[in-house]
């Protein structure tokens, strides 16, 4: 049993680390392209409505996927005043019910976001500037796709700290038989 | 007083519960701003929340933010920060406190480069909490001074506090930018005062730099490293910070090219590698992802908060104060400062702000004026225990000696040393109104 829930929360941080690892250098891309834009505006006089409205696309992705990918790498905010006093069964039992609430409230998201993805693709909504970028549904797509990889990175988050519960447990009662 | 009036109430302290059970703050808002918010109005008003978190990712202002996280970064991982810190601690000779200063002086540099509290704090936390324990700083001041001096980011221009601040109160970027510099040279000096005096009354607090380290170099060799490590970035600073106040480039573009500046720099001090990029990339989009993770999650909590009426709480409560708009601006402060202990600026910006605003407007006040005192509290509620952000960013890089209550006892006089600031402004309006004036904006 432990193994199996070792085997699949581990997983699924990999395939969350994986997506992450690369959408990572959107970073480097957001800061070239916003450059570039503004060094070919000044210097040629070039601009154009697609590569500027590209900006707030890519930040778009880069944000919502960022969220799981910065969980995955422990990058979570907390206050901590207190949690660092709890022993390890404490800490696993709060990240159990922090982590299995967020899972909920991600796959909540994404419930609530596929309507408005939706309504988007039904009226073919694209950028309302001339030159701009179509397909605006594509980018709204990200919202439930991001929250959905959030829910998975939750419950890989979920498993992992219940695993800690149960093997705690289970060492508590090893113990017991020794003595 | 039915439930429906104490549910904002109710909301807030079980989100203070949450929070200090250690449960990560973005989980807090979201968990508490949906379950309250259902409680309060069912459903429907949810059906807005992909469309705020759309608003949120596509935001052309927040824009400016993984730009000047990345160049924070780049300027961390490429050393060029650490660099900066040690030739302007060496410069400081045989002061006690000198490193210290030379904390204060990296802040504003580095906050005028980036404006990122957290990117500042994060990185001199990781290149300067070491030395500074190493040579023997008491652990709460070294603490003190990293969180302090980093948040003089989101004082000193260009700093995102103040951009937000622009588009909600309807003054130009440029103004408030120059409304803020001699208030951001203020708190700075008051900090270098409170450290020369700790140098004077407490001198086993903050040594001098060491004798023997000092001993390697001589006043010349000195001289050519502060022209090559510290003028570069100065440079660079100068760029991002005119282009802006100068009316040449939006905030957003100005991030920009000092982010592509700080790759250039790396570049040109030979530091541009594979593993320096890769780092690089990884940790500003893991900084900046968490920044927007809370971001996201705060739209759940600021809708049910509003839709729960808790902003007519807050206004009611704000038509009984007494002392015509003095009294009225000394309320708001007391406000945003404790509201600063729970809500971060961008929500006390976008929540709180809007609904005083007005009253100042019609009432005839120098809005450039109260945008400084707001900026001001807002950066002293960066450091304000127990949930200023400086402070999670601090102890997020810190080394597990270093214990949060260390945190706590070393921001306390600076949170004092903001407090004193912003009286001056609050008695001095020319502090904040005399440059912008005076270059015409």
């Amino acid at each position: 049993m432990l193994k199996i829930i070792d085997r699949v929360s581990g997983g699924a941080s990999s395939a969350v680390r994986l997506i992450g690892s690369i959408a990572a250098w959107s970073g480097l891309a957001l800061v070239l392209l916003v450059a570039f834009n503004v060094l070919s505006r000044y210097l040629f006089s070039f601009s154009s409505v697609a590569l500027q409205e590209a900006e707030w696309h890519l930040m778009a992705v880069a944000a919502l996927f960022g969220m799981s990918y910065g969980l995955n790498q422990d990058g979570e905010v907390r206050v901590d005043i207190f949690y660092a006093r709890f022993s390890n069964r404490t800490k696993a039992a709060l990240d159990l019910v922090g982590n299995a609430a967020l899972c909920v409230v991600a796959v909540y998201v994404v419930t609530l976001s596929l309507n408005y993805v939706q309504s988007s693709y039904q009226i073919m909504e694209g950028s309302p500037d001339p030159g701009g970028l179509p397909m605006r549904y594509v980018l709204k797509a990200a919202i439930p796709c991001a929250f959905a990889l959030l829910a998975l990175q939750a419950f890989a988050m979920t498993l992992r700290a219940l695993h800690v519960l149960l093997s705690a447990r289970a060492s508590g009662r090893m113990n017991d038989a020794a003595l | 007083m039915p439930l429906a009036d104490v549910l904002p109430l109710l909301m807030i302290g079980a989100f203070f519960v949450l929070l200090l059970g250690g449960i990560p703050v973005a989980i807090c808002l979201a968990v508490t701003g949906f379950i309250f918010g259902y409680i309060g109005f069912g459903p429907v008003l949810f059906n807005l929340i992909p469309a705020r978190i759309f608003g949120v990712v596509t935001n052309y202002t927040l824009l400016a933010l993984p730009l000047f996280i990345f160049m924070g970064i780049m300027l961390e991982k490429s050393k060029i920060a650490e660099q900066l810190l040690d030739v302007i601690g060496l410069a400081m000779g045989g002061l006690r406190g000198g490193m210290a200063l030379a904390i204060v002086l990296v802040g504003v540099l580095m906050g005028a480069a980036s404006g990122v509290v957290g990117a500042t704090v994060v990185t001199m936390g990781l290149i300067a909490l070491g030395p500074l324990l190493n040579r023997g700083y008491n652990r709460a001041v070294a603490s003190g001074v990293i969180c302090a001096s980093g948040t003089l980011g989101q004082i000193i221009p260009p700093s995102l506090v103040l951009i937000l601040l622009a588009d909600i109160m309807g003054e130009s970027v440029g103004t408030l930018f120059a409304a803020a510099m001699i208030p951001g040279l203020l708190l700075s000096g008051l900090f270098v005062l409170f450290i020369l005096a700790l140098g004077v009354f407490k001198p086993e607090m903050v040594p001098a730099f060491p004798p023997e380290e000092r001993a390697q170099y001589s006043g010349k060799d000195i001289a050519l490293m502060v022209a090559k490590v510290v003028v570069p970035p100065l440079a660079l600073i100068f760029l991002v910070l005119g282009s802006i106040i100068g009316g040449v480039a939006a905030p957003t573009e100005a991030a920009s090219m000092g982010a592509f500046g700080s790759i250039v720099l790396a570049a040109l001090y030979g530091r541009l590698t594979l593993p320096v990029l890769k780092e690089t990339v990884q940790a500003a989009f893991v900084t900046s992802a968490m920044v927007f993770f809370i971001l996201i999650m705060a739209q759940p909590f600021g809708l049910a908060f509003r839709g729960l009426g808790g902003e007519h709480l807050v206004q009611d409560a704000f038509a009984m104060v007494p002392g015509g708009i003095n009294g009225q601006i000394l309320f708001l402060m007391a406000l945003l400062f404790v509201l600063g202990f729970f809500l971060e600026w961008i929500e006390i910006s976008y929540i709180a702000l809007p609904l005083f605003l007005p009253i100042f407007a019609n009432a005839g006040v120098d809005m450039a004026w109260v945008a400084i005192l707001v900026a001001v509290n807002l950066q002293t509620s960066f450091l304000t225990p127990p949930f200023g952000w400086a402070l999670f960013f601090l102890k997020g890089v810190a080394p597990p000696e270093l214990k949060t209550g260390d945190i706590y006892r070393g921001v306390i006089p600076f949170i004092g040393l903001q407090l004193i600031g912003l009286m001056l402004v609050f008695l001095f309006p020319a502090l904040a109104t005399w440059l912008p004036n005076a270059i015409g904006w």
